[in-house]
């Protein structure tokens, strides 16, 4: 046997307690021992992983735009801006979203223009295999703006497609930016309050049925999302 | 590259939900099994992963498990007051908590590294075993309702889930 019994009681220990069964009494004492042996809790942190992974068999589903709505107003309030957070706050959440998206669709920005002429904005949106890249860039006219999406690597699966979102700082949800094939360069006029918002905006590309999202906002895996960035 | 994702706290929130939503909420309704339950969860779930953010780092798990684990604790937490209020139906919560676990076989085909280890381990556990595991982590199943719904001795049920994880430890180890 590799591990002594006194390991293997605390493999199996700290794997109930990460599933919940442990009773009241026996819970206080694991947990007064988690304060202290960091080898116990380094037990539980793996539970926990091996865990996340049962979860992830089950399939997503997207919520309700209510449920993101009321998240924000308990978060943000209506009027409330992030001067109110502290920092150590503001640096974690970036390293976690930051994290979890690359985990989960892998994000390259590069600049890289597109459009004859003029550009304002351009954005790389690509999965970290490159086996999906959009690039995409923006100029901003005087009455409205308009942004060209360019599907140069990937293919939708059989049946589905590849729709194009665009996420503007402080936005509250994602603005459907159409379809993207590659057929020929998505073409995309935006309104001019719309077009006043792409500095840093977020573009991401989402798995769709084929006539794009039923319901308005994204309802597959998030492929590939990429950040508008100034034009050199 | 965390700075270029994202500048400010609110395009990372943005970001993340649009990242990880739908299958934090798939998770709500697998283990709750009701709508309304399960978008109060995911509410409360955002809330929490906004406010312990800070402590993520002490974890030492992957952000994808930091999220589903305390995402999986809240829902079960409210599974748990659900059952325990007299004016629900636990009859109901019981009845679906034994019937077969449903992951979805697209996802699970499709899958790799950790997630395809876990259902190859999984596979390998008697049958019983296995869903056992799911009862507990995804049902919230407790030793007596797990021994209940098996219709075997609690003794039994502890020696049955104890032996499962050191199985599938073992397993995903190798």
């Amino acid at each position: 046997m590799s591990v002594s019994d006194n390991e293997r009681d605390d493999i199996v220990l700290a794997g109930e307690y990460a599933l919940g069964l442990l009773e009241d009494a026996e819970k206080g004492a694991f947990e007064a021992r988690l304060e202290r042996e960091p080898a116990l809790a380094q037990l539980v942190a793996e539970w926990n992983e091996r865990f996340a992974a049962m979860a992830q068999e089950v399939a997503p589903v997207t919520p309700p735009a209510r449920v993101r709505e009321a998240v924000e107003a308990r978060l943000f309030g209506k009027a409330a801006r992030p001067s109110i957070l502290d920092a150590a706050r503001r640096r974690w959440l970036l390293l976690l979203g930051g994290a979890a998206v690359a985990a989960a669709v892998g994000l390259v920005a590069v600049v890289t223009p597109i459009f004859e002429g003029r550009v304002d904005f351009v954005a790389k949106v690509a999965a970290e295999d490159r086996s999906l890249v959009v690039e995409a860039s923006a100029r901003i006219g005087l009455e409205r703006g308009e942004l060209v999406a360019n599907l140069v690597a990937g293919a939708p699966a059989a049946g589905r497609a590849f729709e194009l979102w665009l996420i503007p700082e402080g936005a509250d949800r994602p603005i459907s930016l159409g379809l993207v094939n590659a057929d020929r360069p998505a073409h995309v006029s935006l309104a001019a309050d719309l077009a006043g918002r792409l500095a840093g905006a977020m573009l991401a590309i989402s798995d769709e049925p084929p006539g794009g999202s039923p319901t308005g906002q994204p309802t597959g895996a998030v492929l590939a999302t990429g950040r508008l960035k100034a034009a050199g | 590259m965390i700075i270029r994702v994202a500048r400010g706290e609110r395009a990372a929130f943005d970001l993340l939900y649009l990242a990880v939503s739908g299958q934090l909420f798939g998770l709500c309704l697998r283990v709750l099994r009701d709508r309304q339950l399960a978008e109060d969860a995911l509410q409360e779930a955002w809330i929490k992963i906004w406010r312990n953010a800070p402590a993520y780092e002490r974890t030492g798990t992957s952000p994808m498990a930091w999220l589903v684990t305390l995402t999986r604790n809240v829902a079960i937490d409210r599974l748990r007051s659900e059952r325990t209020a007299p004016t629900t139906k636990a009859g109901d919560i019981g009845d679906a908590r034994l019937s077969a676990p449903d992951p979805d076989p697209a996802r699970v085909a499709e899958a790799r590294g950790e997630l395809r280890r876990l259902a190859d381990c999984l596979a390998e556990l008697p049958p019983d075993r296995s869903a056992v595991l799911r009862g507990a982590y995804l049902d919230g199943a407790s030793y007596v309702e797990l021994a209940e719904g098996f219709s075997v001795p609690l003794n039994t049920m502890r020696s049955w889930l104890r032996r499962g994880l050191i199985a599938l430890k073992e397993c995903m180890d190798r």
